[in-house]
């Protein structure tokens, strides 16, 4: 091979990985790809938005995270047939009495939830993540999600429906 | 005639009878007759104890570990769990192991704990979350001869994915960040042999 050949061939073989990388979907949530995100309520005031009950006590903090547990989680779904994808999240949501009084620090959804992604949504039936064009998503209630303290068969609280948590991208550890 | 039904009724209530006892003799075929995962190293009804210290040695050969000790200890209370735990209608994500995780940090004279509640998961290991702060999880495997394998994150398509689990109960509410052991470099795995409860302590 000739010295340009040489140079041509290795000049290629930096730029693949580059390419590769600009291959990545630009899509919410990317295949094998951890992510989390940290934000707080901004549901609007509006007639008619359920309250939270039992106790009435309102969200302070919500974090949507998706590490090692949930994409090993999605490795071992069949893949999807429709040309969407399926990923699982994990909702975990800090209420206004956390540690007071006993209350939990943390609640969190089931460590099993899918949802199912086209570029910019993720839809779990009952609530959905939408990526904004600020970079932040929205986690909106689509009929309210259950979120339990960790410990099986005790307390569970409710996000209702109609409820909208803005959330930013934020390094891992944020969400620890 | 008379003698005769009494010898049918006879042999028909020795059938019934004998059938009855077979029923009873044969387990069902659901899983509740299978052993327990890791039910060897972690049995059922009695306490159990694991444990690993590194040496100074094994510290200055890696510099970049955090995990001086770590432990998994089950004791009468996490046994009194895991029975009320069986006692459920089992789903995914119904815990069947109960233990308390401990461990001490480099360069920190404290032992740091967390509650655990493990299901079982996939590839035959445990996965086990802390109630205190909802997020993190670590994984427990067997290795033979009753040891077993604590590991945080893992690999998935050749690459690895690290992970966290909380060591106490401040989630977001200490200054300076919660005590969590990580996945550093030198703190994905942890061989834990069998010990005695004071190994544990």
């Amino acid at each position: 091979m000739s010295a340009p050949a040489r140079t041509l061939a290795f000049a290629a073989a930096l730029m693949l990985p580059a390419a590769r990388a600009c291959a990545e979907p630009d899509v919410l949530f990317p295949p094998a790809t951890v992510a989390c995100y940290v934000g707080a309520e901004v549901t609007p005031a509006a007639a008619g938005v359920p309250l939270y009950r039992k106790p009435a006590v309102p969200v302070t903090a919500v974090r949507l995270e998706r590490g090692y547990p949930q994409l090993a989680d999605e490795e071992k779904q069949a893949p999807p047939t429709e040309g969407d994808r399926l990923i699982n999240l994990r909702v975990i949501v800090t209420f206004a009495d956390a540690g007071k009084h006993g209350a939990p620090k943390r609640y969190a959804n089931g460590l099993y939830d899918l949802l199912r992604c086209e570029a910019d949504v993720c839809d779990a039936n009952n609530y959905k993540v939408e990526r904004q064009a600020d970079g932040t998503v929205l986690l909106r209630m689509t009929g309210g999600l259950y979120v339990g303290d960790g410990t099986y068969g005790d307390a569970n609280r409710h996000l209702p429906d109609r409820h909208v948590y803005r959330l930013v991208a934020s390094p891992m550890g944020s969400c620890r | 005639m008379a003698g005769l039904t009494e010898r049918l009724r006879s042999i028909g209530t020795k059938r019934i009878l004998a059938a009855l006892v077979v029923m009873a003799s044969v387990p069902p075929l659901t899983s509740a007759a299978a052993p327990r995962l890791l039910a060897d190293a972690l049995p059922p009804g009695h306490p159990s104890c694991h444990a690993r210290a590194f040496g100074a040695a094994e510290l200055a050969a890696h510099p970049d570990r955090r995990v001086a000790a770590i432990a998994l200890e089950r004791t009468a209370r996490d046994l009194a769990a895991e029975r009320k735990w069986g006692a459920f209608e089992q789903f995914d994500g119904t815990p069947v192991v109960s233990a308390t995780l401990r461990v001490r940090l480099r360069g920190d004279p404290v032992t740091h704990s967390a509650r655990l509640a493990c299901i079982e998961g996939d590839e035959s290991s445990l996965v086990c979350t802390s109630s205190a702060c909802v997020g993190g999880e670590i994984r427990i495997a067997g290795e033979g001869r009753r040891a077993l394998t604590v590991s945080v994150g893992g690999t998935l398509s050749g690459r690895f994915i690290g992970h966290y689990i909380h060591l106490d109960e401040s989630c977001e509410g200490r200054v300076g960040g919660p005590i969590v052991l990580e996945s550093g470099d030198d703190d994905r795995l942890f061989s834990l042999a069998p010990a005695p409860k004071e190994a544990c302590r």
